[in-house]
């Protein structure tokens, strides 16, 4: 076959260098025009760039350059108070447990001091919803499949995406009951967490339609020690988690038509570094447990959509490389706007991109201050002008608004263009830095800030690249007792993992619990890149084979997902803790983990040759 | 044409497993009628998300023009493979395990499903040449239920666009190229539900089955009777054992 008719009229743009699907007759969205429409750019900023995507499947999708832009505020998700706390809700229907899929048997087998504080009862339902995704002056709406949460007296909140936002709080158990009101079955994945493996939101423990399953969120730490006794390990407790669906082959598209959420969870060292001033928040307020209210500590939502021109989300669910889409949402809204004060904020940043790749920085390109990677704050904050984010990746920031005058408006914006599913076509450790010289040849704003008066009520936070976040507890050589290596490439039009495809009746890996244990994450030919996301617990990324380069400080500490580039080998460590297997590692390019780039690793009491049939299995 | 009636053309797995599900306390484990507005939510998923199948024309292997969708794919179940006649190497293998897959389908889903095999080399591959390949693999059958198997050429640019549009091809056009790399995965599907899969053969003919009734069956008793099966398993597991299950947790410090 002849492969080079086709060849594609794409805009060549510096740092991208693909041929993306040059095989094939190639419609190429928003290829051409710079400036976004209704632009009312603040000091020096100039041009914005099309995301470009290919797309032969969707080919009347809106034109991303003919969105308007900062039209409509920043939706923020809404907190989902729990239903009852102590004692089991009146509108429960069954006791905990009571339903189709049950509740895992650390429910009703857990040691006492797991019980520190009440349990608190939640429900969600899976539901359809309709919101403006696009700018309110299209007028036009999108149907997408939410989260409705439950409100105390048992009436339901519309479904929304994101889903309503949970806030845990480290030794307070919960548990949600969900139900799937929905077509297909689901599986709710709480992402970053450490929990029991009917409750981890494994691919095959599903939630049927019309049925429900009781998560139970024991919002526990590993011990110092591992087991079930001893100290519980500070450096674990985890801040900003996120929801979302992960049922076996339909991961990608549930992704894409809206499940997925947000869920911070709070240690006492956290609301402690509120109360002292150092993160953002109003003390006595902010700091008083999960019902708390901060408005200088916000979530963004970061995905990438193409749209239909009714405004529908366009997926093609026949796709397996990666979808990528032209128009940018922020929390479920393209290109919105916030008004904030001239002080310093928290921002959430969570990338909920199926595939894309994204890396962030200030349009005036400001330095600001990292304080996490993906659950964990860092020991210090870092000081960076960028941040580069896969799939599932969070990054907490702080932003200092306060050194700029009143009505300033600023952006926060990306500058990889990726027009390729295999992913933006330059090199991970070129990317994966702090700094940005000169003019990025791809510019894409997201969001405007536009920056108000001070509420001189509160005072502003302290934080600083000297302050005293979270303490870390590097695995040392002599803790590792087995070392292992995993390849990820493309086999036969699908992805595999040392040759072999997703098998849910085998554990692939079976460490023995509380042990520590070092990976070797391959990435094998292609050019393609793939975000590793493990369960269970933390990882440690420890070295970069390839390159031989140090670690960057932003990953050094603890990651739940880890960036492969083309023919990385990146060298990580993680230890066992608490929970019996099965759980799942998988590329969190979601389209691969569907198309079954995905492994089990089975964490068992006594040392175990692997491969082996999982040891639980919850359907 | 609504779901539930197509219910009615789904056959042995409506009888699976009911009969197990009402032994012990607590009886969770009853498979829900599909309702209105499942079948709505459906009807919405499938406009935004599986809709867009092409009307490829190709000829099949008597020689007979078809058009992909109108006359293949629409309101069916489908099992969709590639393959190529010089191919030594993946398609035997595929081949055999349709062959073998067939009569577990035709328990499954009879008439109502269809295994469609696409040559990925068509230049090669015209009608007598698949005709020939199609009479090794395709064993006449007197089962009445007996699910068509159709073997299919066309125009290489038609193939190409299809393939691409069915999500089998790759990103590099190197590799693209190489039909062996087509020849190894199989699509399943279900036109009217518009929902769709994609599948390694190696993992054997039963483990695929339950993967066709997954994704490409008609009713949520044929998708999850599999569930539903490991569910009652697990329940009267827990029942049999001297002591209930007791922590999944570590036990030792
Ligand atoms: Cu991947």
């Amino acid at each position: 076959m002849n492969q080079q008719n086709n060849t594609t009229r794409r805009k060549v743009i510096q740092g991208a260098v693909s041929t993306a699907a040059a095989a094939f007759t190639t419609h190429i969205i928003a290829a051409k025009g710079t400036g976004a429409g209704g632009s009312t750019g603040g000091g020096a900023i100039t041009g914005d760039n099309p995301m470009n995507v290919s797309a032969p499947n969707c080919p009347n999708a809106i034109q991303g350059q003919s969105v308007p832009r900062w039209v409509d505020p920043l939706p923020l998700p809404s907190y989902l108070p729990p239903m009852s706390t102590g004692a089991l809700p009146s509108q429960y229907t069954s006791p905990v447990g009571n339903v189709l899929h049950g509740v895992a048997p650390e429910w009703a087998n857990h040691p006492a001091d797991w019980d520190g504080k009440p349990t608190q009862y939640y429900q969600m339902n899976m539901r359809p919803g309709r919101q403006q995704f696009l700018p309110s002056s299209m007028g036009l709406w999108t149907d997408f499949w939410g989260y409705a949460g439950r409100n105390a007296d048992g009436t339901f909140r519309p479904a929304s995406t994101p889903g309503p936002m949970f806030r845990f709080r480290v030794g307070q158990p919960s548990v949600v009951r969900v139900a799937n009101d929905l077509p297909e079955e689901m599986s709710v994945h709480m992402h970053g967490g450490h929990w029991p493996a009917h409750s981890d939101g494994h691919p095959n423990f599903l939630v049927l339609p019309q049925a429900a399953r009781d998560y139970y969120y024991p919002n526990v730490l590993p011990r110092v020690n591992g087991g079930n006794t001893g100290a519980f390990d500070v450096s674990e407790s985890t801040s900003t988690m996120w929801y979302h669906d992960h049922a076996i082959h339909l991961t990608a598209q549930h992704v894409a038509r809206g499940l997925s959420g947000i869920a911070p969870c709070f240690d006492d060292l956290e609301l402690g570094l509120i109360t002292s001033g150092v993160l953002p928040g109003i003390r006595g307020v902010s700091d008083v447990g999960p019902e708390y209210r901060n408005p200088y500590d916000i979530p963004l939502v970061f995905q990438d959509r193409l749209f239909d021109p009714n405004g529908n989300v366009c997926y093609d669910g026949n796709d397996h490389n990666g979808y990528l889409g032209n128009i940018a949402l922020v929390n479920a809204k393209a290109y919105p706007h916030l008004k904030v004060e001239r002080r310093k904020y928290r921002f959430r940043c969570l990338v909920g991109s199926n595939s894309r790749i994204w890396r962030f920085r200030l349009s005036d390109n400001s330095s600001f201050l990292r304080i996490a990677k993906d659950t964990w704050l860092f020991p210090k904050p870092q000081q960076t002008q960028c941040w580069l984010a896969g799939p599932a990746t969070r990054a907490d920031i702080v932003i200092d608004f306060a050194k700029y005058p009143v009505g300033t408006e600023l952006y926060l914006e990306n500058i990889l263009d990726q027009p390729d599913p295999r992913g933006p076509g330059s090199k991970l450790e070129d990317e994966n830095g702090t700094t940005v010289s000169g003019t990025p040849a791809f510019r894409h704003r997201l969001i405007k800030f536009i920056v108000g008066a001070r509420d001189a009520r509160y005072p502003d936070a302290t934080i600083t690249t000297n302050s005293t976040l979270r303490p870390h507890v590097p695995i040392r050589d002599n803790e590792i007792v087995a070392r292992r290596h995993f390849k990820f490439e493309r086999k036969n039009g699908q992805w595999a993992i040392n040759g072999l495809f997703y098998d849910e009746a085998l554990a692939n890996v079976t460490p023995t619990l509380n042990t520590a244990e070092e990976w070797t994450l391959e990435n094998g030919s292609g050019g393609w890149w793939h975000p590793i996301h493990i369960h269970l617990e933390s990882h440690q990324q420890v070295a970069d084979l390839r390159t031989g380069r140090p670690i960057p400080y932003h990953d050094r500490f603890k990651s739940d997902t880890t960036m492969l580039g083309p023919n990385s080998q990146i060298k990580i460590r993680m230890k066992f803790r608490t929970f019996k297997g099965p759980f799942v590692f998988h590329c969190h390019n979601v389209e691969h983990e569907d198309l079954d780039m995905m492994f089990q690793f089975d964490p068992r009491v006594t040392p175990t040759p692997s491969p082996q049939p999982v040891q639980q299995f919850f359907p | 044409m609504t779901l539930l009636t197509r219910l009615l053309r789904s056959t042995a797995a409506l009888l699976l497993i009911t009969p197990a599900l009402h032994s012990a306390e607590p009886t969770p484990a009853e498979i829900p009628a599909e309702t209105e507005q499942a079948e709505q939510a459906a009807l919405l998923m499938r406009k935004h998300f599986a809709d867009k199948l092409p009307d490829t024309p190709l000829v099949n292997d008597h020689g007979k023009p078809v058009r992909f969708l109108t006359d293949l794919v629409k309101d069916h179940a489908v099992v969709i493979s590639f393959f190529y006649t010089n191919c030594r190497g993946t398609c035997p293998g595929t081949n055999a395990l349709l062959a073998e897959m067939r009569e577990q389908l035709a328990k499954d889903f009879g008439k109502s499903v269809r295994i469609i095999s696409i040559s990925v080399e068509p230049e090669l591959d015209n009608v007598p040449a698949i005709h020939e390949y199609a009479s090794f693999f395709r064993k006449p059958s007197t089962h009445p239920d007996m699910p068509e198997w159709h073997f299919l050429t066309g125009k290489p640019e038609d193939i190409k666009d299809l393939r691409r549009k069915l999500g089998y091809y790759e990103v590099d056009p190197k590799i693209d190229a190489d039909p062996t790399q087509h020849a190894a995965m199989l699509i399943l599907g279900n036109q009217a539900t518009g929902r769709w899969g994609m599948m390694p053969i190696g993992i054997g003919a039963p483990r695929m089955a339950g993967k066709v009734r997954l994704i490409a069956g008609w009713t949520h008793t044929q998708r999850y009777a599999d569930v539903y099966a490991a569910l009652e398993k697990n329940r009267k597991d827990a029942a049999s054992a001297a002591k209930p299950q007791t922590t999944a947790s570590a036990s030792q410090p």
